[in-house]
């Protein structure tokens, strides 16, 4: 690619998490698709990260790829440093010793994640003592001690039950506290609360901010809401046809977003109070990955395209204070 | 407040789904709907909101006329569905349609476009043929889809483009009042606001009635007039939209506003109120205030007494023992963050 | 659209729609059919022409066997190939007789049962549990016995004793179908409820009752030779594989190939036919789940 001009800062030593030109690719029946492009970002500890974006956009991709659990078509290349330790380097058995213990995850559909035909007690037990080397009484203390962190009531009552005699809600809860029972560096929380009614919602949201402040646990939070990426998050990637199309601090992307696609998405989604008889859509579909147009892949609903974005995909622009859009309109080189 | 026949008038619809009978115990019900009332004006929107198991979807149904009452007064754009005369029902049908939330289940996955949008067309008017195809482009050109869609199959679309699809066919025959269960809940959210804007345009166009059902309060702000908040089978609040949104009485509502504005108020916003808990079972909903096993607010009063769902002001009723206080120590949550 | 364009069409369209499809089985399963269906033609000798020269001859790669009789001779010198080949058909119009009236009277039933639902329902599966239940040879010996054995009563005892599998396969399917939102659109729309059966839900279902029935027609050909290798199901001068198995049973250490070559084409075609029965699950399953 041509010369960037944003150069790619290097790695922060003390970050959790540091993702650099990360790709991933799939190889399929219709051809290569690829469904993360370049996409670089950085997480302090005990930081929250939004990763924001639509069906199709690549946030669930990019999720299961710094865990290292995409299919056997997948080609993953970049970096993707954990402590400071190159995650894509490791072999099967140490990403397994990684995995559940460092760097742990909680799904979207909770009624489906745990196994119905063990005790809750069970299976948190089991996540205890296959990821460390506690005894049965320290595990035993512990997941009370986490029943009780996320707020679930009579836990040792809890701890007997099944799956299918617990609430969505207490079923999230239930699996946040297994993510977290070991005190991970590094949560990935993918759209957990996609399938819950918004009041629960606000629940598991505010469990995830107790719990980022008491364990200084830092987490990525993958979802299409922009509500709860408000909410919750400190900094915010937006994904877009597999490209991190903004990224920055959530507050400043919120009231000053630097993207056209960030724009039209704020614009486009109805606000309390706003008296509009029509909404501002985004002209157009979401696009194929295996089919991406030329150049920019918004530039077809683009409002303010111009006749170089369908040349070339515009690399990562620095928009000032650790931001950056994907955009030609950021061209500092541009008279 | 003009002197026009409501479109729609509901009194007290109660339902209830009988559970299997367990040896020796008693009857069980599931409570869905459990005494609800509202009327809907020709053209209006009336929007209904709350979470699951709160009954908005079965009133949704008992509309359609999918589910037959278990009590109450209903009557629907002339007809009245307590006690819907046999042979009527396909005039009733042809006044009234529906658009449900699963774009992807809710078109025969083995019809082709054309029967699938054109399938009202068909049973109401015997439109068959070539005059059936001619119509159903010309449908498909209204909702934005390109006319030969008509020979191909659904599962070569979107989930936005099927769900064009089934608006096609709902105003196809030009029913007077549509059930829209959550239709948009299900798309992206930039195609959120494409299929919206489509719904709008219709309504103004075709001069359709709108039951807009839906669980996120600025979606039912945007679209509605009128907005009913349910609660485990029953409407805690009622007013016009702007007005809930100015002034939300009842702590569920402030809640589900709380949640809908977390796009526009800064992080660390004060939260208003704040809910605990889950939903209560609808089989055995809390005795008084079913709401309170979960309000923040809670007083003995309301386990004894039932609130009931009263006027406060001009078209603004609410369900609540003590709205006014409080209103007093709360305030407005949009006035505050400077939204209304 | 001209001839050949159609042809153009329709022949791509096959091959994409055999897409993945496990070539051995298929093979074997068009071999099957085609053995059936141009027996006179292919077969090298008239099956029931008795040959005492060529009595209990070996196959042809045997010592003292010939081209002549491929696979052997039988006792009577009848040529074992030919007889399979004979054979093949009597097994496939068997089978697929008793799959269509196993699975008409199924279907039907099925249908209402889930369809209707509440008593209707109860009352259909009741009848289906207890048809499930009964033992297949105990109901063939005694049906043959009061009506004797010939390929029609064949057909209807296995009809008899199949239907209930598809009434409850299709049942359960128009259960699941019945819950989906364009079944209760249909019904906003007007359409009325027996239509609504036909129209929507039965299209629905037959992808299921299309891979029961493909990988039935092994079962059922297992079946047809276990009852004509009891004397119970095809006579004599007919032929059948399990027949020629009963046949073959007296010569066992003598000449094997008596009953190992009507075994073995028992064992292929239902093993194919299986294999087959198998991929087109796969094959009809996902397109039809929501996308």
């Amino acid at each position: 690619m041509a010369d960037a001009p944003a150069p790619v800062p290097a790695p922060v030593s003390t970050s959790v998490l540091d993702v650099r030109n990360l790709d991933v690719r799939f190889r399929t029946r219709r051809g290569p698709v690829q469904a993360v492009d370049g996409v670089s970002f950085s997480l302090a500890p005990g930081e929250i990260l939004g990763v924001v974006g639509e069906s199709g956009c690549g946030k669930s991709t990019l999720c299961t790829s710094l865990v290292r659990l995409l299919p056997d078509n997948a080609d993953v290349t970049g970096s993707i440093r954990f402590r400071g330790e190159e995650l894509l380097e490791k072999t099967p058995a140490e990403m397994r010793e990684i995995r559940g213990r460092h760097i742990t995850m909680v799904l979207q559909n909770p009624m489906t994640a745990m196994d119905p035909l063990f005790t809750v007690g069970n299976q948190l037990d089991e996540v205890l003592r296959h990821n460390s080397s506690m005894t049965a009484e320290e595990r035993g203390r512990r997941a009370m001690e986490m029943l009780r962190l996320v707020h679930i009531p009579s836990p040792v009552e809890r701890l007997r039950s099944y799956p299918h005699q617990m609430s969505g809600g207490m079923k999230q809860r239930v699996l946040t506290a297994m993510a977290t029972a070991l005190k991970p560096g590094l949560l990935l929380a993918d759209e957990p609360t996609t399938a819950l009614d918004v009041t629960i919602q606000e629940q598991i949201l505010r469990l995830l901010a107790e719990i980022r402040a008491t364990l200084g646990t830092a987490i990525i939070l993958v979802t299409h809401d922009l509500g709860i990426v408000r909410r919750l998050t400190d900094r915010v990637v937006i994904m877009y046809a597999g490209r991190a199309v903004e990224t920055g601090e959530t507050e400043a992307i919120f009231t000053d977003p630097k993207h056209p696609y960030t724009r039209a998405l704020l614009a486009s989604i109805p606000r309390i109070g706003q008296t509009a008889r029509r909404l501002t859509a985004i002209e157009g579909q979401i696009p194929d990955l295996a089919n991406l147009p030329p150049g920019c892949a918004f530039a077809p609903r683009c409002p303010s395209a111009m006749p170089d974005c369908t040349n070339a995909f515009p690399p990562s622009f620095d928009t000032g204070a650790g931001r950056t859009a994907r955009c030609w309109l950021h061209d500092g080189r541009a008279a | 407040m003009s002197d026009v026949t409501p479109l729609v008038s509901a009194e007290g619809l109660v339902k209830h789904f009988p559970l299997p009978r367990r040896p020796f115990a008693e009857r069980r019900v599931v409570h869905a709907v459990d005494g609800v009332g509202f009327t809907i004006n020709p053209g209006e929107t009336f929007g209904l909101v709350g979470e699951s198991g709160c009954g908005k979807t079965t009133i949704g149904k008992l509309l359609l006329y999918l589910e037959p009452l278990t009590a109450g007064h209903l009557s629907v754009a002339g007809h009245t569905l307590s006690a819907l005369p046999s042979g009527t029902e396909r005039a009733f049908r042809r006044d009234v349609q529906a658009v449900f939330q699963d774009p992807y289940g809710a078109l025969n996955p083995r019809h082709k476009v054309l029967d699938v949008v054109g399938e009202p067309l068909t049973v109401q008017h015997g439109v068959r043929g070539a005059e059936l195809r001619e119509q159903v482009q010309e449908l498909l050109r209204v909702v934005g889809l390109p006319p030969r869609v008509v020979d191909q199959y659904p599962h070569e679309f979107s989930g936005g483009q099927r769900q064009r699809m089934a608006i096609a066919r709902a105003v196809s025959v030009r029913p007077k009042f549509m059930v829209l269960d959550e239709p948009v809940s299900a798309l992206d959210v930039s195609i959120r606001a494409q299929v919206l804007n489509l719904l709008r345009d219709l309504q103004d166009e075709l001069g359709l009635t709108y039951l807009f059902i839906a669980h996120d309060l600025a979606v039912v702000e945007f679209m509605s007039d009128r907005v009913g908040v349910m609660y485990l089978g029953k409407i805690v609040e009622l007013a016009d939209a702007a007005e809930l949104y100015r002034r939300p009485l009842h702590p569920y509502t402030r809640a589900l506003l709380r949640a809908a504005m977390a796009t526009d108020l800064p992080r660390g916003g004060r939260d208003t109120v704040s809910i605990e808990g889950e939903v209560p079972s609808p089989i055995n909903p809390p005795s008084g205030c079913r709401f309170r096993t979960r309000c923040p607010f809670a007083q003995p009063r309301c386990a004894a007494e039932e609130p009931k769902l009263a006027s406060v002001a001009e078209g603004h009723a609410v369900a609540c023992h003590f709205y006014g206080e409080i209103e007093a120590q709360l305030g407005s949550p949009t006035a505050a963050a400077g939204v209304a | 659209m001209s001839g050949s364009l159609l042809l153009q069409r329709w022949s791509s369209g096959l091959r994409d729609g055999m897409r993945g499809a496990p070539v051995a089985a298929t093979v074997l399963v068009a071999l099957f059919v085609a053995a059936a269906v141009f027996a006179p033609w292919i077969a090298p000798h008239n099956p029931a022409d008795q040959n005492f020269l060529a009595s209990l001859a070996p196959p042809f790669w045997a010592e003292e066997g010939s081209l002549a009789n491929l696979l052997g001779g039988d006792n009577l010198g009848r040529d074992i190939l030919s007889r399979i080949i004979y054979g093949a058909r009597l097994s496939l119009i068997i089978s697929v007789f008793a799959i269509v009236l196993a699975g008409g009277v199924g279907v039907l039933l099925g249908l209402i049962a889930g369809y209707a639902g509440g008593a209707i329902d109860a009352l259909i599966m009741r009848i289906v549990d207890a048809f499930l239940a009964m033992p297949f040879i105990l109901m063939a010996l005694g049906f043959v016995a009061a009506l004797g054995p010939s390929v029609t009563n064949i057909i209807i005892v296995m009809g008899i004793t199949n239907w209930a599998r598809y009434a409850r396969l299709v049942r359960g399917e128009v259960l699941s179908v019945k819950s989906r939102d364009f079944v209760a659109l249909a019904r906003v729309a007007g359409q009325a409820r027996w239509r609504i059966g036909v129209m929507h839900i039965l299209p629905n279902v037959t992808n299921s009752i299309i891979v029961l029935a493909t990988l039935d027609l092994g079962r059922v050909i297992i079946l047809e030779s276990s009852l004509s290798f009891l004397g119970l199901g095809v006579q004599p001068p007919d032929i059948s594989w399990g027949l020629m198995l009963a046949d073959g049973r007296a010569y066992m250490t003598v000449a094997w190939w008596l009953m190992v070559m009507p075994g073995l084409a028992i064992l292929l075609a239902v093993l194919s036919l299986n294999i087959f029965g198998d991929w087109l699950r796969d094959r009809l399953d996902p397109r039809q789940s929501g996308d």
